[in-house]
């Protein structure tokens, strides 16, 4: 549970994801709307830090941020050369509409029974002041999810063969293998 | 020091990783033969893919002989499960990997861009397959599917000059990335109503879920959002758009490989999700559960996949609505929820694998390139209707290995696909209920349908005139590739007992399961 | 009511300083601009408004196309930021792990060397 001070920030950065993530939607410009999302990952790494998943958030930032985002950029300066976008929803905003308040309604249903009948507060997690979380996910990491690790790096391995076989240049194509 | 060589996972855990370590080993080889190998010396690779095949099978026989009597074998902490199930599945992906590696070998020929990276793709999306099968745990089942995907998404869009490719690929893997995405919002509602990964774990805290009736519409959320990322692999109405136009714009051998081999591991997805780990929710207390789900969702998409296929004149294109029509026959066996249903699913994936990249196989064998017109989106003739025009004139042999594929394709005694579609419909038939039979009706009624389509290709082959003079030229590997599906075809039509008696070793373990699926009330394991 | 908010006890309360910082920063260019604002003599005519590129007259728009080894080099350099982000709670529970951590890190970057390999032969890291 959260208590506190942590309760108004919870708040707060929800409100926050919510309102850049609308923002990153419906914006009219391709980098405008790459630089929400950026202050939306931003917002959802504070909610990792909330929930004491410090090494998540850290990855958010390191990761998403710094790499994820700047690839994004890149590929909208590679395709666009800074033109907006005139009707950003098509004609299907009417199905989007109802499926997106279908799933809206829906969840809420789902999350008000199970607060109804108290279903997780059996399965609370215990809480410390101090958390060592890396350490807990190393360990975690590297004994019992070994096998899905390695296949993380192959993963990995077969990304970067995407990438060469399809962004190569005809130069480079020319005079490489 | 002692302790650390304690810490191991014993040899044995690595020893029955084998067959996806020598996958793995021989897609990384072929990956490396790319930048060493010179232009014209690339095909080398396909032979040392064929041999990692080969080794992988050995090992799998090996795993068989010797753990045969010992199954289920766990290991990496319980991550990984070596069961029937999974043997059955490795070895079906590698029956299929293999004739696809035959089929590619004389496309790439074709498109004058013999390259090993297709290969070493093709290997780590199978190593992807085999460790899905194995997976025994959501972490480990969605990093496995994100192995399967990537390398077929590269595939899908592998001749990047071709616009049509390009926007394929990009259509598959935009549409397949959200997909992924929907499967994971499932899998972590799942986690947080059962606090578990491991999918044994979770399938003894649903019952007690569904029993406290605490968190069922949750539940039900989660089952609908794992089910639209599963129906989304498989190409099931309503989530089928992507295929025809992925398939259709995709290399040839690519379709080949997606239609059969990635297919079936969405039904591997399937079986590991909803038969072991969620068997209990095919219906969650008084509300339809998956069962029920499922069942609506086949009814419309073998009629839809069907109806939408007769109206085709691009073979690949009918193939694809082809393909989705047959997604919702495999799904009836997951509706039915008996053994004769799953062992049905089996042997029908068994049965579609030889004859579906059959047809792909003729569909290459036909395929010619006008010279100088590279450029143009309609480059590739032989994709059309009317390049079968006069097939058996040109080529007696294929022509009628063609017509062997058809008719199995719709499902016409004797041979592979309507011993399948014969145990899919009798498994909904032996479940009992009233509304399985009235969908086992809508079955035989779609595969009436599809034999309207599947017809009219036969009859442009024997009938039709020659419009196209120029010969076939089809290659040594491709001939091989032809004559085994065919083979296999009529061998599984005529005599399906050991396909089926391997088949039903393998689903054992969920057999059990099934009773409690169909409705009666679920044995409770409090812990 | 004030008094449940600072409960100093709430772990978030070991992020006081990050916060604080995060305060600072966004303060520091709000008021050096307002100073700004207050001090400067306001002039606006066309000269001074116009963009200015190294002496030449600007021509075209800042926003070009840029060559797609940008985006090789991109996608590389996000492949080894993930495996660099592994090696972070594996640096930590190094000796906990013992031989089995150190052969698991050594296959899954021993992998990717063969990615490398293959981009280097390729000639992606070259600019030619």
């Amino acid at each position: 549970m959260l208590k506190g001070i942590e309760v108004l920030f919870f708040y707060l950065l929800s409100l926050l994801c919510i309102f850049f993530s609308m923002l990153t939607i419906s914006a009219r410009n391709a980098v405008h709307s790459a630089l929400f999302l950026i202050s939306t990952l931003i917002s959802v790494a504070g909610l990792f830090l909330l929930l004491h998943a410090e090494f998540v958030a850290g990855v958010q930032i390191l990761v998403y941020v710094g790499g994820v985002l700047v690839l994004f950029l890149f590929v909208i300066m590679l395709v666009s050369s800074g033109q907006t976008t005139r009707r950003i929803f098509t004609n299907q905003f009417a199905i989007g509409v109802a499926v997106a308040t279908l799933l809206g309604l829906s969840f809420f249903a789902a999350i008000s029974q199970v607060q109804a009948t108290n279903y997780f507060r059996a399965r609370e997690a215990k809480q410390e002041v101090v958390t060592k979380n890396t350490e807990k996910v190393g360990l975690q990491l590297y004994t019992q999810a070994v096998l899905p690790f390695e296949i993380a790096s192959l993963v990995l391995l077969v990304a970067i063969v995407a990438a060469v076989r399809l962004a190569r240049d005809r130069k480079q194509e020319k005079i490489f293998n | 020091m002692l302790a650390y060589f304690q810490a191991f996972p014993s040899l044995r855990d690595t020893l029955l990783l084998m067959p996806e370590l020598q996958i793995t080993l021989f897609a990384c080889f072929a990956l490396v033969l790319d930048v060493i190998l010179p232009k014209e010396k690339k095909r080398l690779a396909a032979r040392v893919s064929l041999l990692g095949v080969a080794f992988s099978a050995a090992s799998i026989a090996l795993l068989v002989y010797q753990y045969s009597d010992s199954l289920p074998q766990k290991a990496f902490y319980d991550m990984y499960v070596l069961d029937g199930f999974s043997l059955f599945f490795k070895a079906l992906f590698l029956l299929a990997v293999a004739l696809s590696i035959g089929v590619t070998i004389k496309y790439l020929d074709l498109e004058k861009e013999q390259t090993s990276e297709y290969y070493s793709l093709m290997l780590f999306s199978i190593a992807g397959m085999m460790f899905l099968t194995s997976s025994h745990d959501l972490i480990s089942i969605y990093v496995s599917l994100e192995l399967i995907t990537l390398p077929v998404y590269v595939l899908v869009g592998y001749f990047k000059r071709i616009p049509k490719s390009n926007e394929a690929s990009m259509k598959y893997f935009l549409l397949g990335a959200f997909s992924s995405g929907i499967l994971l919002y499932g899998f972590s509602l799942l986690y947080a109503l059962t606090g578990q990964t491991n999918i044994e774990a979770i399938a003894q805290i649903v019952p007690e879920i569904i029993k406290t009736g605490s968190a069922t519409y949750l539940l039900l959320l989660a089952i609908i959002l794992i089910a639209a990322g599963v129906l989304f692999k498989m190409a099931a109405v309503p989530f089928h758009s992507w295929a025809p136009d992925a398939y259709e714009g995709a290399p040839t051998s690519t379709t080949a490989f997606m239609s059969v081999a990635v297919k079936s591991a969405s039904y591997v997805l399937l079986a590991r999700l909803f038969f072991e780990a969620l068997p209990s929710a095919g219906s969650v207390g008084s509300v339809p559960g998956w069962t029920q789900l499922l069942g609506v969702i086949a009814a419309v998409t073998m009629t839809i996949g069907n109806i939408a296929a007769a109206t085709q004149t691009n073979l690949k294109r009918l193939l694809a609505y082809s393909s989705i029509s047959h997604a919702g026959y495999l799904l009836l066996g997951a509706v039915a929820g008996n053994e004769v249903g799953y062992t049905g699913i089996a042997v029908y994936l068994v049965a579609y694998t030889v004859m579906n990249l059959g047809t792909f196989g003729v569909i290459i064998s036909i395929t010619r390139h006008d010279e100088g017109d590279a450029a143009s989106s309609e480059r590739n003739t032989g994709e059309h209707i009317k390049d079968l025009n006069g097939l058996v004139k040109k080529s007696p042999a294929i022509a009628l290995m063609m017509l062997v594929f058809l008719l199995s394709l719709a499902g016409i005694p004797p041979t592979a696909g309507f011993m399948g579609k014969y145990l899919l419909f009798a498994g909904l038939i032996k479940n009992g209920t009233d509304w399985m039979t009235k969908l086992a009706v809508l079955g035989v009624i779609n595969t009436v349908i599809s034999f309207y389509y599947y017809s009219r290709l036969i009859r442009v082959m024997f009938i039709a005139d020659l419009t196209e003079e120029r010969p076939l030229t089809v290659g040594k590997s491709l001939q091989t590739v032809l004559l085994i599906s065919a083979l296999l075809t009529i061998l599984i039509g005529i005599y399906p007992q050991p396909v089926i008696k391997i088949s039903e070793s393998a689903i054992k373990q969920f057999g059990n399961i099934s009773d409690k699926a169909s409705g009666v009330v679920p044995k409770l394991n409090n812990d | 009511m004030l008094g449940l908010f600072l409960d100093s006890s709430t772990p978030i309360f070991g992020y006081l300083p990050i916060v604080l910082l995060l305060l600072v920063a966004t303060a520091f260019p709000l008021i050096a601009l307002a100073i700004g604002k207050v001090f400067r003599r306001s002039v606006f005519d066309r000269t001074k408004l116009s963009a200015y590129e190294c002496g030449n007259d600007p021509v075209g728009d800042a926003r070009e196309r840029i060559s797609i080894r940008y985006y090789l080099i991109a996608m590389l350099f996000l492949v080894f930021d993930v495996e660099t982000i592994f090696l972070f709670p594996w640096a930590i529970t190094y000796d906990q792990l013992g031989l089995f951590g150190l052969v698991e890190m050594f296959l899954f970057i021993g992998i990717l060397v063969v990615g490398y390999y293959y981009a280097w032969r390729k000639g992606t890291l070259n600019w030619v």
